[in-house]
């Protein structure tokens, strides 16, 4: 009886430190996978043969599609420039320049309401619905509250996690991620 | 052996287990699951355009400046052909395995003048259709080996506003996935 017990604790336990593991490898901790920069990070072998199936989960599990980052340049930031993790419910500003590219578009995804099955939000804005200033820099605000100026919404509050898409990227962006000229994610007031 | 150690060895183990079926068949499960969903329960192969509900259910974390069509397929009843038609603004295509592999890729600015027929087939019904010459290929056409018999094709275009949704979902209607000559 003892040892029924015991296994029992072992499996359940074991079970449930495999899977955690493994999510955080998918959600990208430990930079195995990884390329990255502050709080930006890619997936390079996203969609390539030599993908590997941490890679392929990385995206299906968060029910995304692969896709080659010669056909987009994906990348994404769950933490702000200061390395905090993001929360719906702070307002942050996202203020850079955009590499060369045919057009480029920035959404965020709540991981918890993808768990959740509750009904995300989905909103987006790209290159050609924003206001640029005259050095072609742009700031965005993402908040719940109206904004002045370029204003995106956040999907959800809890598992933030904001995605820079660059569609048709040119090859010196898919050879050489410049991370340094990538927008920079600071936090402002939270609710 | 030591107890400890032994019940130690038997935790690992099933961390192990854990770990590898996870990444290994989870996200192959999930995929898959999607693409036995209703909406795709059609017999014949066709594009579907996906309407925000339905992007909200299958695919919530996807672009939404981006409009999908999909095209669930099943080479073993036959090959499956995609005719893209000549589109003044940005679209891309994505093959993808059953379990969500990506195997074939390809945008507008690929193609000459934005059209081609793509023609997905097993690796024997390749064979034959070249050993016979059956198949007639010419510049604009293209032939890709399905490594699984089932999977996806996907379409994406890019849309500003819901005025231009509505119009790119019409002229994503001009884009065709149907079972091969």
């Amino acid at each position: 009886m003892n040892s029924l017990v015991k296994f029992a604790v072992s499996s359940i336990a074991g079970l449930g430190l495999g899977v955690i593991s493994a999510q955080m490898l998918i959600d990208g901790y430990g930079s195995f996978f990884t390329a990255s920069h502050g709080p930006w990070v890619s997936w390079p072998t996203a969609g390539t043969r030599s993908s590997n199936p941490y890679v392929r989960a990385h995206y299906l599990v968060h029910d995304r599609l692969p896709i080659s980052q010669f056909e987009i340049n994906e990348l994404e930031a769950r933490v702000d420039s200061q390395g905090k993790p993001l929360d719906g419910n702070c307002t942050y500003e996202i203020d850079g320049v955009m590499p060369k590219t045919r057009w480029w578009s920035l959404y965020t995804f709540s991981q918890e309401s993808s768990s959740r099955q509750t009904l995300p939000k989905r909103a987006g804005i790209g290159s050609q619905q924003i206001f640029y200033q005259n050095d072609g820099r742009f700031k965005i605000k993402l908040s719940n509250e109206p904004q002045t100026g370029n204003w995106l919404v956040p999907a959800g509050t809890d598992g933030l996690v904001i995605v820079l898409r660059h569609y048709n990227p040119t090859r010196s962006i898919t050879n050489q991620f410049n991370f340094d000229k990538l927008p920079t994610i600071t936090r402002g007031n939270c609710r | 052996m030591n107890g400890k150690f032994f019940w130690l060895l038997i935790t690992v183990i099933f961390i192990l287990v854990g770990h590898l079926v996870y990444v290994l068949f989870f996200p192959g499960y999930k995929m898959t699951g999607k693409l036995q969903a209703d909406l795709f329960s059609q017999s014949t192969p066709a594009f579907i355009v996906l309407n925000e509900k339905q992007m909200i259910e299958l695919f919530p974390a996807e672009d939404p400046s981006v409009l999908h069509a999909v095209c669930p397929f099943d080479v073993t009843q036959g090959s499956v052909r995609i005719s893209i038609a000549p589109a003044e603004r940005y679209w891309s295509l994505s093959i993808y395995s059953q379990k969500g592999d990506s195997y074939y890729a390809i945008n507008d600015s690929q193609t000459i003048d934005s059209k081609l027929d793509i023609h997905i087939q097993q690796a024997v019904q390749k064979e034959n259709a070249l050993e016979e010459n059956q198949r007639k290929l010419v510049p604009d056409q293209t032939v890709i080996e399905a490594p699984t018999e089932k999977g996806w094709a996907v379409l994406r275009f890019r849309v500003l506003n819901q005025i231009t949704r509505s119009v790119i979902a019409e002229q994503a209607k001009l884009f065709t996935c149907k079972r091969g000559d």
